[in-house]
């Protein structure tokens, strides 16, 4: 197999995954949006007007950075929305924890007993985002080559 | 001689190289801020329409706490926030301060509620004080069942740096709880004044 195959396929693989885990994450904090706006007051990292305009629409975001990387549409666009915003959630859930925060992380679900904030939540982003920063640089590389 | 001409191609092909990334990402940060509005404008027409929509800006509850005013967001979807308006039922709670808590402790006229996590109120809590963590409420059924609503409630958590205590008392306002304080000074204040504490569960 060719190395270029090898990649191809990987992405493929890291596409899929990634694809489903935003748009899992996406759903319950498109249901619950008043759910989701108290996870981020929580945090305490915002001014309290905006909680709800961002609980409104950092969900659709989700959603489309997982559509988006199922179907293969614009990757390297999502791909790079992806990095963005996990490395923010990454820096918020330090944030937390330094503060010593005992927070419900609001990372995947909005199920208050399973997931407060806890560097397992950290690694697990920090996965993502190199998976992230994998599918924007094999992208670019692809496209590149292909010129 | 050679050796100088391969590093000077080498040099202009990475500059060249870091040319097309940095163009590249450009365009790429442009797209995707372009798709952030989009999505965003579509977010907000979806939250507009749906049952489970809440408003844009987040309603706040203002609140004196010793001199200063509290901002208390309110978490609820619009249709719950034009069910709730007919009733008029809020009575915003107030502060009550370290002595006129304690006189209501002597001659039991209130009722203490400890909003800390259930290890701390086990460790030690004022005396007579219930156990009521935020978290284990459920306000979808009915809360605190067998209290009346007109009962005097003064909640409490740690002291000034944590904000249950108002949390809760702006929920048990808001459910129709008519009578409801909360005493900012808290465990550290009760604590240091040497009122009556207790440990471990209610006898």
């Amino acid at each position: 197999m060719k190395s270029s195959d090898i990649r191809k396929y990987l992405e493929i693989i890291i596409r899929t995954v990634l694809g489903f885990i935003f748009l899992y994450a996406s759903l319950d904090k498109i249901i619950y949006p008043q759910k989701f706006a108290e996870v981020i007051y929580n945090y305490r990292l915002m001014p309290i007007e905006l909680l709800n305009i961002c609980a409104i629409i950092v969900p659709w975001i989700e959603a489309f950075i997982g559509v988006s990387l199922l179907i293969g549409f614009r990757v390297d666009v999502s791909a790079f929305m992806l990095s963005v915003i996990t490395f923010f959630f990454i820096l918020m859930i330090i944030s937390a924890i330094v503060r010593g925060l005992n927070i419900e992380c609001g990372c995947f679900s909005l199920d208050a007993e399973g997931s407060l904030v806890s560097w397992k939540r950290v690694i697990e982003d920090v996965f993502i985002l190199v998976g992230g920063i994998f599918l924007l640089l094999n992208k670019k590389k692809t496209v590149s080559s292909n010129r | 001689m050679r050796k100088v001409k391969s590093f000077t191609r080498f040099k202009a092909d990475i500059l060249q190289l870091l040319m097309i990334l940095s163009g590249k990402i450009k365009t790429i940060f442009i797209q995707s801020l372009l798709t952030v509005i989009a999505v965003s404008v579509w977010a907000i027409i979806v939250n507009s329409i749906s049952s489970s929509g809440i408003p844009l800006i987040t309603p706040l509850r203002i609140i004196k706490v010793g001199g200063t005013t509290v901002k208390i967001p309110v978490f609820r979807s619009r249709k719950q926030i034009s069910e709730s308006q007919p009733q008029m039922a809020y009575h915003a709670p107030d502060e009550i301060d370290l002595s006129s808590a304690y006189a209501h402790f002597q001659d039991y006229s209130a009722i203490f509620i400890d909003t800390r996590e259930r290890d701390d109120y086990l460790k030690g809590h004022i005396a007579r004080a219930i156990s009521v963590p935020l978290d284990s409420l459920d306000f979808s059924r009915e809360v605190l069942p067998g209290l009346s609503r007109s009962e005097k409630i003064i909640t409490y958590c740690d002291g000034e740096e944590c904000s249950q205590s108002i949390d809760l008392a702006v929920r048990l306002s808001e459910i129709g709880f008519s009578d409801v304080y909360f005493f900012y000074g808290g465990w550290t204040a009760w604590k240091k004044a040497g009122y009556p504490i207790n440990v471990g569960e209610l006898p």
